[in-house]
């Protein structure tokens, strides 16, 4: 029992404040507890997860010195992600059809602003690294 | 969001390997231009809007829809391409 709450049981004890003074009194503090814990774990959360990447950075680099360089912002990505949403539901199942036909069944109609902005917090940790026996390398990862 | 400013073109031949050719587009030069089509398409969009949530049509979203484009567009800058080779070297860049 924390020492404040200790301390209004004290008060109804000793006839210092009433019943519904002291329910006022514990709800207060309960809601201080919840907005402290909500700031912890929302720290915890960043230190976690770390701030949200800006850039996927696309490299290619060839034994033959062919090299190719990408940087595509991130807000490209969530801004075309949270498009799909309002493109009109006809064109959406039109969409949808012609993916199913190349083998990838995916609705983009179920993204939700929330899963997306989830999606690009983890792409932070999103690493690839090929590397081919002839000497060529891709790296691919978000920063 | 700022939609790109500038757009940064370069390109090295394997004569010019040493200057090369760069070129800076000045793209806010043709914003105002850009916003007169804006302007019109949001009224288009509004009007589209209204006649079909009166129609009692399902979808009456083409204005947010010509807002979230206009978001994309801009979220182009900071855009880089870079592919360098043996015969030549291309570099793209949205500023």
């Amino acid at each position: 029992m924390s020492g404040e709450r200790k301390r209004v049981l004290d008060m109804l004890g000793e006839g210092k404040i009433s019943a519904s003074e002291a329910e006022q009194l514990l709800d207060a503090l309960n809601q201080t507890d919840r907005a402290e814990i909500a700031g912890e774990m929302e720290i915890a959360g960043e230190i976690i997860t770390g701030k949200a990447p800006k850039f996927m950075y696309v490299k290619v680099a060839s034994a033959q010195n062919d090299n190719v360089d990408i940087k595509v912002p991130l807000a490209l990505l969530g801004s075309g992600l949270r498009l799909t949403s309002l493109i009109p539901p006809k064109v959406m199942d039109q969409i949808n059809a012609s993916m199913e036909e190349q083998g990838m069944s995916f609705d983009f109609g179920n993204l939700r602003p929330d899963d997306i902005e989830g999606l690009i917090r983890s792409l932070g940790d999103l690493e690839v690294n090929v590397s081919s026996k002839d000497g060529d390398n891709v790296r691919v990862y978000c920063a | 969001m700022i939609p790109p400013l500038l757009i940064r073109i370069k390109v090295k031949g394997n004569k010019w390997r040493r200057r090369g050719r760069g070129l800076w587009l000045p793209i806010f030069v043709l914003w105002p231009f850009f916003a007169v089509l804006v302007l019109v398409g949001l009224v288009i969009s509004l009007i589209l809007d209204v006649a079909a949530w009166l129609g009692g049509a399902e979808y009456h979203r083409y204005t947010l829809l010509l807002l979230k484009c206009l978001g994309t567009v801009s979220a182009l800058r900071g855009l880089k391409v870079l592919v360098d080779s043996r015969e030549q070297h291309v570099e793209i860049r949205l500023i």
